[in-house]
């Protein structure tokens, strides 16, 4: 059994170094032409071989059945180690349909999608009440940590105030009692911050990268499968599987990612709806205009320049359509008198200017620096 | 710097001009722009809801929560326009000027909010939908507003220099 493994994972240790499209289509042609071996030691499904380039979709990487799950174990390799000769001569590669897994692995990390966003769904691991509603930032209590809702990865406990910062104006973000905040949810200091240790639901608000090959004890999670070589807090043979992974912070910063599970979003009921039809049947009333705009304090999707203006308060809690009709009243009969004299009036002006033939009239009413 | 030499008809080419006024070449054609047909209509347009919403605050039509405090002045001679073209005296063009005038010569308020020019820039900044409109368009009436004005300012220079082409316009 364990020989099998080894023959079958040399066989893919050398297809991640050596990966051609020829080699991948001679592989699968003489996979099929195989018949399958039971004693193989690899729960390979019988599954028909798919495409690579298929578009991916959520259930593309999250197996329907754990028998049906290609797991995967590699061996010992470092990624600057040469592969030893007897792992290369293999008298046959793996035997019956290669599995799907197989097909994503067959490039070193092009395959990876991602960072997007999920479907930002609420459960009693996440936190957050109306000032740190406020504060654009959610709190984990079981994983002690705060995410920001609008970077999307984990804030630093020791640099609230600057993150939210960066978000908010300087009165919003002086309110907060920072340290409060920290002995709240005990936070993690970013340093001190480690994986989950298992597979969780993703935590909402974190990005979601796809085709990420994961340890399937601890969930730790990297692009490149031969980088789990380095893994090696879950025994010499590292199994791993390709599914959805989540980081704490931005790639560029840390590579820390680890595995989640997402729940396949519910099945569209009527098909031939898009997103913004949806949104409008479960939000069919109050119309935009008939919102009353309201006089908001310190929230983070205030406009700023409404903010400097202060024009806010002159239209709080008015309709648009209130103010639409204040100010472009149509249907008035006084309009119609009052328009000629207007247009006359302006038209009065242009003339004057017109005769007059001289451009200082022009500055006069601001034609200069091209001001019309 | 001497003032371009224009038609005599010109009440401004007596004066002093500024040095901005000779400093740019393309001010012909942005002139010429300023005073293309299309462009006027435009700039009516604003001024006629401009006008409209200084009546209707005048005339308590609109709530003070919309329109602001409006000054006692402005309403006075905003029911004097009223009446002219209601009545049609005659004297729409002079009661017109005189509340335009009135308007953009007021003293603007310590938090810049109660002046009817400032107010109606802001609500007509507003969409149907609640939200705010684009910066280009907001830019828009403002510059056309400003032109209102300065055409204001325009014509009260030109009524007291030359009285006598501009008779009407002041009491």
């Amino acid at each position: 059994m364990s020989d099998a493994y080894d023959d079958a994972l040399s066989y893919d240790s050398h297809s991640y170094t050596d990966h051609q499209p020829s080699d991948a289509d001679q592989r699968a042609s003489r996979a099929n032409e195989q018949p399958h071996r039971p004693d193989s030691g690899l729960s390979y499904a019988d599954e028909p071989l798919t495409h690579a380039d298929e578009p991916p979709s959520y259930a593309d990487c999250e197996p329907t059945s754990p028998n049906a799950d290609p797991i995967l174990s590699l061996g010992g390799h470092d990624d600057d180690d040469e592969i030893p000769q007897e792992d290369l001569a293999i008298d046959q590669p793996p035997q019956g349909p290669l599995p799907p897994s197989t097909l994503h692995t067959t490039g070193e990390c092009g395959d990876v999608d991602g960072p997007f966003d999920i479907p930002m769904i609420w459960d009693e691991r996440s936190f957050q009440d109306n000032e740190m509603s406020a504060l654009g930032i959610i709190a984990h209590p079981e994983l002690k940590i705060l995410t920001c809702s609008t970077c999307k990865h984990v804030i630093d406990p020791d640099e609230i105030r600057k993150h939210v910062s960066r978000h908010l104006p300087r009165p919003a973000v002086d309110k907060i009692d920072y340290e409060k905040l920290r002995e709240k949810f005990s936070l993690i200091p970013k340093k001190a911050l480690t994986i989950p240790g298992s597979i969780i639901p993703a935590i909402p608000t974190l990005h979601v990268y796809r085709n990420l090959a994961h340890c399937t004890q601890c969930g730790y999670a990297v692009k490149n499968p031969r980088s789990l070589h380095r893994h090696t807090t879950c025994g010499e043979k590292v199994r791993y599987r390709l599914g959805y992974a989540q980081a704490y912070f931005p790639k560029e910063n840390h590579g820390g990612f680890f595995a989640v599970t997402i729940t396949e979003p519910p099945p569209n009921p009527q098909p031939g709806l898009n997103l913004l039809n949806l949104l409008k049947n479960k939000y069919p009333d109050p119309l935009p205009g008939q919102t009353p705009i309201t006089l908001t304090e310190h929230v983070r999707d205030t406009n700023p320049f409404l903010a400097r203006s202060n024009w806010a308060r002159i239209f709080n809690g008015l309709t648009g359509q209130e103010v639409w009709n204040a100010v472009r009243a149509d249907n008035d009969d006084l309009r119609g008198s009052v328009s000629p004299s207007v247009k006359r009036y302006i038209q009065d002006v242009n003339t004057k200017l017109g005769d007059s033939g001289c451009d200082n009239e022009g500055s006069a009413i601001g034609s200069y620096y091209g001001f019309v | 710097m001497e003032a371009t030499t224009g038609s005599s008809n010109s009440a401004l080419s007596s004066l002093p001009s500024s040095d901005v006024a000779h400093s740019d070449m393309h001010t012909s054609d942005a002139f010429r722009k300023l005073t293309a047909q299309g462009s006027v209509t435009g700039y009516a347009h604003v001024a006629i809801d401009f006008v409209m919403f200084i009546i209707a605050a005048a005339t308590a039509c609109l709530q003070p929560n919309i329109t602001g405090i409006i000054p006692e002045e402005q309403k006075r001679r905003a029911l004097t326009y009223v009446h002219a073209i209601t009545r049609a005296t005659g004297r729409e063009g002079a009661c017109l000027h005189e509340l335009l005038f009135s308007i953009f010569t007021h003293k603007m308020c310590d938090d810049g909010v109660d002046l009817p020019s400032y107010r109606f820039l802001a609500l007509y900044s507003i969409r149907k939908d609640g939200n705010l409109d684009a910066a280009n368009n907001i830019t828009g009436v403002i510059s056309k507003l400003v032109y209102l004005g300065r055409a204001a300012i325009y014509n009260s220079v030109t009524a007291r220099v030359n009285p006598l082409e501009n008779i009407g316009f002041f009491e």
